[in-house]
């Protein structure tokens, strides 16, 4: 079936099952991977993207329901590094094996949007993504970053 | 001032404290709940009678007791059946705000929305009846 998708501002056009999850649409139809599998049962949060600004599993989004609304992928943060969550995630050396991050900086740069200043409850109940190396200081440290650098 | 002012008057300042008071929360567009409700679909069904999901049906939800809303469903946590909730566009912001603490033992496994019009959006789209 024919679906089109608004992913980071551009249209695209897909062949697929409206059923599929809408991870494996921008994986591997659209060719947009830096949006990562991690368990497949919206857990884990390696999945995060944004629905109209609003940060969702896409492992357990539907294609079909997902296509009336604005997608942003880690792709669509910035064209080139420079929203404050990325700066702090480089300027903090978060990341170890680095597979978490896509999720985790869309799931922060959702709650940041929604709460510029947030606490660091906020934090733990908002980004509650897996980190498997375990670096969920540096991560919170560079949310909090993060927000510093916006006035 | 005649005594009819005064009433008059009193019944004013009513009327707009109660208009605020019942406007606390951002007006919703439930087309764009609609679009929200997406991210909860897996778990979720809106048609009475579908097979059963991780989650109750959301056919009516406004005006019925937390634990009730889908008779259907036999895994209610026991924190959500005895928690004496009725669903309210007050109550669902809460809820949705941060499921975990207004609800403590609860099994829905949902971290919550920060942004209050993007709660506001589902809370109208749940509040109407679904096609």
């Amino acid at each position: 079936m024919a679906l089109t998708f608004q992913i980071n501002g551009k249209a695209h056009q897909v062949d697929a099952d409206p059923d599929t999850p809408l991870l494996w649409i921008l994986r591997d139809h659209v060719g947009l991977t830096g949006t990562k599998f991690g368990c497949g049962i919206a857990q884990c949060g390696a999945c995060t993207v944004h629905l109209d600004g609003a940060a969702a599993r896409s492992c357990q989004v539907r294609a079909g329901d997902a296509a009336g609304a604005a997608i942003t992928t880690i792709e669509g943060l910035s064209p080139d590094r420079s929203h404050p969550l990325q700066m702090a995630w480089i300027e903090n050396n978060v990341p170890q094996c680095g597979y978490c991050q896509s999720g985790m900086i869309m799931a922060a740069a959702a709650l940041l949007k929604a709460t510029p200043k947030p606490s660091d409850e906020d934090i733990a109940t908002y980004v509650d993504n897996i980190c498997r190396c375990g670096t969920y200081n540096r991560i919170r440290s560079a949310i909090q970053k993060a927000a510093g650098m916006v006035a | 001032m005649t005594a009819e002012r005064l009433l008059a008057g009193a019944l004013l300042i009513a009327v707009l404290i109660a208009g605020t008071a019942a406007s606390a929360l951002p007006p919703g567009d439930a087309a764009a709940g609609a679009r929200a409700f997406a991210a909860c679909a897996a778990c979720h069904a809106r048609i009475a009678g579908a097979p059963q999901r991780n989650g109750p049906a959301l056919v009516a939800v406004i005006g019925k007791r937390a634990g009730a809303v889908d008779p259907g469903y036999a895994a209610y946590s026991p924190a959500l059946k005895s928690a004496k909730l009725t669903w309210t566009a007050e109550t669902l912001d809460a809820w949705l705000a941060r499921p975990a603490k207004f609800v403590p033992g609860n099994r829905m496994a949902y971290p919550g929305m920060p942004d209050p019009v993007a709660r506001a959006n589902l809370i109208a789209f749940l509040t109407t009846p679904p096609k």
